[in-house]
């Protein structure tokens, strides 16, 4: 068979290499059935797109090369015709990963997940004691909720991954966390930065880890992926800040258009001209795709620089230019420096693209 | 197998970027990347054509002799078959079934 196995990763330098949106975060709505406390959405009310227009940016998502879309909310089960909208982007043969809180699912929208062959499910799990999970959401009940359906997926042998981002008043359960993951025989996918609201406003940052806690679970290679070494190249002043700017994309429920759904800059919308049309030949990501490290000016001088993980998308939200530093990813960095960790390889600041590495 | 419809398995995601095809079997979680005669049959298969319909356009796309074609083609979807990435019907598929790309 002419044929070769390969990596998924050579997907998404595929994307970059060649600038498509290889993987596209859409959110089907704002509408949510529980009200978390560190919700980074300013609103519930947005309803999303219809079925017709997600079956239109479907299409467009073929012509411009998507391979992986994820669909999130809000929460997406909220959606009476969200099934139709999984099933409408599995018909084009796009592998779908699902983010939801798991609380509406039900037995038969488990069972057409399994034949659609969904990639994974990620269900928000905040604690594995009940009393604070529930504390996180605002509704009474929503953990064993969430985690039956975890198990009714699971018993279908749909692939199931924990999201859970760290809290002030769920770090001290994270051995519990653990032992749950492992009971149920899934993975884990922690967040150790609480962002802010889309507008900006700070108000979830009273959830964040304190430093104290922040430091406590840094070392811990379960949480953050990390390397005894450096991988960095300080001296290449041509690192890309983000890869996402070549090979990423994310569609809110009206349609519009940004490299991240962090990184709140608008390049335009669906509605009004293709994905791959966007994604090309918007001025602005143009523009963001020009961005290097010589750039930024504090980072290529900065001595935690090695340590550092930023976010251009939070630099800009949180700290107002995005193209300097940015203080959540500080505070991380310097506690990595204490610990003595580095970050592993990610789409943070990346290695140009060189001739060499081509496929 | 000839007169038989051919649909990509909807176990299958997929993409085809500058005529090259990234073939992904959700079940094995193996990526396969075909080359471009692979690639070029692969985009024929929409559970709408038979085998011999495809055979038809690969005889007029490639400049070898028809014999050569054929045997191609058919060990081709017979390997796609084994590796549980096409299904194969004495009906044309309709549906979730149908592959758009």
């Amino acid at each position: 068979m002419p044929a070769r196995d390969i990596q998924l990763t050579e997907i998404t330098a595929l994307g970059k290499r060649k600038t498509l949106p290889s993987s596209v975060l859409v959110e089907v709505c704002y509408t949510c059935n529980e009200n978390c406390i560190h919700c980074c959405l300013d609103n519930h009310s947005t309803s999303g797109l219809t079925l017709e227009q997600y079956s239109t940016l479907f299409d467009q998502m073929v012509q411009a090369g998507t391979f992986y879309v994820i669909l999130t909310g809000g929460e997406p089960f909220t959606r009476a015709d969200f099934m139709e909208i999984v099933e409408s982007a599995r018909k084009r043969r796009l592998s779908v990963t699902i983010f939801t809180n798991g609380t509406l699912i039900t037995d038969q929208q488990i069972a057409r997940l399994r034949e659609l062959h969904i990639e994974e499910v990620h269900v928000s799990i905040y604690s594995a004691d009940a009393e604070t999970h529930d504390k996180v959401t605002r509704v009474p009940g929503s953990f064993i909720k969430s985690i039956r359906t975890i198990q009714r997926m699971l018993d279908s042998s749909i692939t199931v991954r924990l999201k859970c981002p760290l809290m002030n008043i769920t770090a001290d359960g994270i051995e519990e966390i653990k032992k749950l993951a492992s009971n149920l025989g899934v993975n884990i996918q922690y967040t150790a930065v609480i962002t802010a609201k889309n507008d900006g406003s700070c108000a979830t940052h009273r959830s964040r880890l304190t430093s104290e806690q922040l430091r406590a679970i840094i070392p811990d290679s379960d949480v953050f992926t990390q390397s005894s070494k450096p991988i960095y190249f300080r001296d290449d002043l041509d690192c890309i800040p983000c890869d996402t700017v070549f090979n990423g994309g994310s569609i809110d429920p009206d349609g519009n258009v940004y490299v991240c759904n962090q990184w709140r800059i608008v390049g335009g919308n669906v509605l009004d001209e293709p994905l791959g049309q966007i994604w090309k030949e918007s001025p602005i990501f143009e523009h963001l795709r020009t961005i290097r490290l010589r750039d930024l000016k504090e980072c290529a001088t900065c001595e935690l620089f090695q340590y550092c993980t930023r976010c251009p998308g939070l630099a800009y939200l949180e700290d107002g230019n995005m193209f300097g530093c940015s203080s959540v990813a500080r505070s991380v960095a310097e506690e990595r420096r204490r610990a003595g960790v580095y970050p592993t390889a990610v789409h943070i600041f990346s290695r140009p693209e060189r001739k060499e590495e081509r496929l | 197998m000839v007169s038989d419809y051919v649909a990509k398995g909807i176990n299958v995601s997929c993409r085809t970027i500058d005529g090259e095809a990234f073939i992904f079997n959700e079940d094995t979680r193996i990526l396969m990347k075909l080359d471009k005669v692979g690639s070029f049959i692969w985009d024929q298969i929409n559970g709408r054509k038979t085998v011999e319909e495809i055979l038809t356009i690969c005889y007029h796309a490639f400049t070898d002799d028809e014999g050569k074609i054929r045997e191609v083609v058919l060990d081709f979807i017979s390997d796609l078959q084994e590796n549980n990435v096409v299904v194969l019907s004495d009906e044309a598929f309709e549906g979730v079934m149908i592959s758009a790309c």
